[in-house]
């Protein structure tokens, strides 16, 4: 116990007295918080697909184009034919599915948080008075931006049909009428802001900071320069060691856990449940991740010189691809690929997920599995090509 | 020898790095409280030994004895028991002197007072000092005190004297001479014959992963049975010159810079050199008469010099 706490202290004095590790750990992450929102803030989901499914009644042969349902399929077919197809998504119900069957599952899909909007269209004769309703989420942005939308294309619609009939009354017009859809978590806040969409995202680059970075840069600069050689001379065991830097990395992450939330709170005004035991239970498994791919790199790469690019050039793209600072569920081709198949991607989510703050896109199994599988990945590689020694031996 | 009288034994040690044969079967004992010397060129494979001692690498074959009890390996219970100065030794940044010594005491069950440490390697004025701000032979001295720090019954020096200047080297030959009046055995390696001549009771010299020749540094040098070595400049003697001369001494050596002859009798051979210097109208320059020594030795073992 006393080689673990003196393993401990040596790095904890390394650490306090080195300012270059003190800015990149403790306040760089405060930094980068401090310039996202203040960049980003608002705007949550800018630069995504709208997805929006249209439940409108079955268009059957010899119905007049001037029907309200012909009408508003062809704006909307226009809208997927235009330039301006690459914001939105519709779905439409299957031929052979019931209008109500697919209005369910479409409602469904817009509490998890798979759609933005389900627009309602109902079954009516031209010259009614017309009442499309619109389904949307309170608690997401992009599902509010998403109906603003569709009501202002409607609205031009109107317009369009005023300026054509010329007879028409205002009052004869499509209305819109929103409702509005609880997420499925009963926790769920609404007016959440960017500020505490983004802290489990800087917690968790820490994290990642801590685990690759220094973890894998101080170990390979030690096993280099023969430290940990002189160290494994003497009776000190190796799980002694090991066992004294994760001590370390545990109060170094609980430190940036407790700045980033202070820093946030009192500059950003964020309300969040860090003490959850889920969240808790997410952040202790996104360190054991993290360090577990430290080790992975560790054990492949051996030369000293290579380890801090071979670092960097990990961490950022995991960072950025993994949904940390922004949303990249809505990614596509092979940038998708690489964000799904992303540890932190999953972790993240699980982490927004478990603060109530956010639904996570994927699902709770998908969020503790893919990680699990790059952590237990990384063990067993690591176990057989890890060594302390430069010289391969233990 | 009685067995209770030997410190470490090694008996056919092996050791292979693929098809490179570092260690081939050597076998040797340490005595108790003595300081034993293990000398040899860069890649005699010296320090592959005593990193099997130290317990940082594995042997292929043979047998160890740790005062008398033979071991698989060094393991935790030996290393309570031994005291390490590594060939290259770095240390972490930002540590204070004090701070390091009291760090590797917690690795063991049982250590010294720092303080006590402190003094014995006169580093009292640097103990609140960061370990990198130390000189060379500070951070040597630095070592030792951390191969003392749990007061071992044997110490591994692996070329403790490397890098360091000449007054850095004295006193570290120094401390070294206490820990054996203070009665710990010392296993050195060096590749400096003067510090294996003025340390060691015992030698052993090691050449290509085998034993040579053992004994003390002045049995080795009798055993050569020459008194004396005239040695001067190669410069300025022709390739026909060198080999006049060879045919006059037979038992010449030329290293790159040097022309060494070894004899007996010094007036009448020093005569003779200088009048067939003179006849030839070949100049002797930077002329020196010497004591053989253990690199003498290991010339004539081998036929090239330590530092070859």
């Amino acid at each position: 116990m006393g080689a673990i706490k003196s393993i401990f202290l040596q790095h904890l004095r390394q650490h306090l007295r080195d300012k270059y590790s003190i800015f990149w750990n403790l306040i760089f992450p405060l930094i980068l918080m401090t310039i996202l929102v203040l960049i980003f803030g608002g705007q949550i989901e800018e630069n995504v697909t709208f997805r929006i499914s249209i439940v409108s009644p079955e268009i059957e042969e010899g119905m007049a184009d001037n029907s309200y349902p012909v009408i508003i399929n062809t704006v909307f077919d226009s809208i997927e034919d235009s330039d301006e197809s690459r914001w939105f998504k519709f779905y439409r119900k299957k031929k052979n599915q019931s209008r109500s069957n697919f209005l369910q599952e479409e409602r469904k899909k817009l509490e998890s948080g798979e759609r933005e909007l389900v627009l309602v269209v109902p079954e009516v004769e031209w010259g009614e008075k017309v009442q499309l309703e619109i389904y949307r989420q309170p608690e997401r942005q992009l599902s509010l931006i998403a109906a603003d939308v569709i009501t202002s294309i409607i609205n031009e619609l109107n317009r369009e049909i005023n300026i054509a009939e010329g007879n028409i009354s205002r009052d004869e017009l499509i209305n819109v009428s929103s409702r509005e859809i609880a997420i499925m978590e009963s926790e769920s806040r609404s007016n959440f802001s960017f500020a505490e969409f983004l802290v489990p995202g800087i917690i968790l680059f820490s994290f990642l900071i801590s685990g690759l970075e220094i973890f894998v840069e101080k170990i390979s600069s030690m096993r280099a320069r023969g430290i940990l050689k002189r160290y494994f001379a003497t009776p000190l065991r190796a799980v002694e060691y090991f066992s004294g830097i994760l001590g370390f990395i545990i109060l170094l992450s609980s430190t940036q856990v407790v700045l980033i939330y202070g820093w946030a709170k009192i500059f950003f005004d964020i309300n969040l449940a860090i003490f959850r035991p889920e969240f808790i239970f997410y952040m202790l498994f996104s360190l054991i991740v993290s360090i577990a791919l430290g080790f992975f790199l560790l054990s492949i790469v051996k030369n000293k010189e290579s380890v801090g690019v071979v670092t960097q050039a990990v961490i950022y793209p995991m960072a950025f691809l993994g949904g940390m600072f922004f949303e990249v569920s809505n990614l596509s081709g092979v940038i998708s690929l690489a964000a799904k198949i992303n540890p932190m991607y999953y972790l993240v989510n699980g982490m927004r997920d478990a603060l109530g703050i956010y639904p996570s896109p994927t699902s709770l199994i998908l969020n503790l599995f893919v990680p699990a599988i790059w952590m237990f990945g990384s063990i067993i590689i690591s176990s057989y090509k890890f060594s302390w020694n430069p010289g391969g031996e233990s | 020898m009685a067995e209770n009288t030997k410190a470490v034994e090694i008996i056919d040690l092996e050791k292979s790095y693929g098809s490179l044969k570092a260690v081939a079967g050597i076998s040797f004992y340490v005595k108790k409280g003595q300081i034993f010397t293990l000398l040899g060129p860069n890649g005699a494979g010296k320090t592959t030994t005593i990193e099997i001692l130290e317990g940082l690498k594995e042997k292929d074959g043979g047998e160890i004895k740790f005062f008398g009890e033979t071991v698989a390996k060094i393991s935790k219970k030996e290393k309570e028991e031994i005291g390490v100065l590594l060939q290259k030794n770095n240390y972490i940044e930002k540590i204070k002197v004090k701070e390091i010594l009291k760090m590797f005491s917690s690795f063991y069950k049982n250590s010294l007072s720092t303080s006590d440490i402190i003094k014995k390697i006169s580093l009292e004025d640097k103990k609140d000092s960061f370990v990198e701000n130390l000189s060379g032979g500070q951070q040597q001295r630095l070592s030792i005190g951390l191969a003392l720090i749990n007061d071992p019954k044997i110490l591994y020096l692996d070329e403790p004297t490397t890098g360091l200047d000449p007054q850095a080297r004295r006193k570290l030959w120094g401390l070294i001479k206490d820990l054996k009046k203070a009665g710990k055995t010392v296993f050195l390696t060096t590749h400096y014959m003067e510090e294996a001549e003025r340390l060691s009771d015992y030698v052993y010299i090691m050449d290509q992963g085998k034993i040579i020749a053992d004994g003390s540094p002045e049995k080795l040098i009798e055993d050569l049975g020459k008194e004396n070595v005239i040695v001067f400049a190669k410069t300025g003697f022709t390739d026909s010159a060198i080999e006049e001369l060879q045919e006059t001494y037979p038992e010449l050596k030329i290293t790159e810079s040097e022309i060494s002859i070894y004899v007996k009798d010094l007036s009448s051979s020093l005569t003779e050199l200088i009048k067939w210097a003179g006849e030839k109208e070949v100049e002797i320059d930077n002329l020196k008469i010497r004591r053989p020594n253990l690199e003498d030795v290991f010339i004539e073992l081998t036929g090239k010099g330590l530092r070859d």
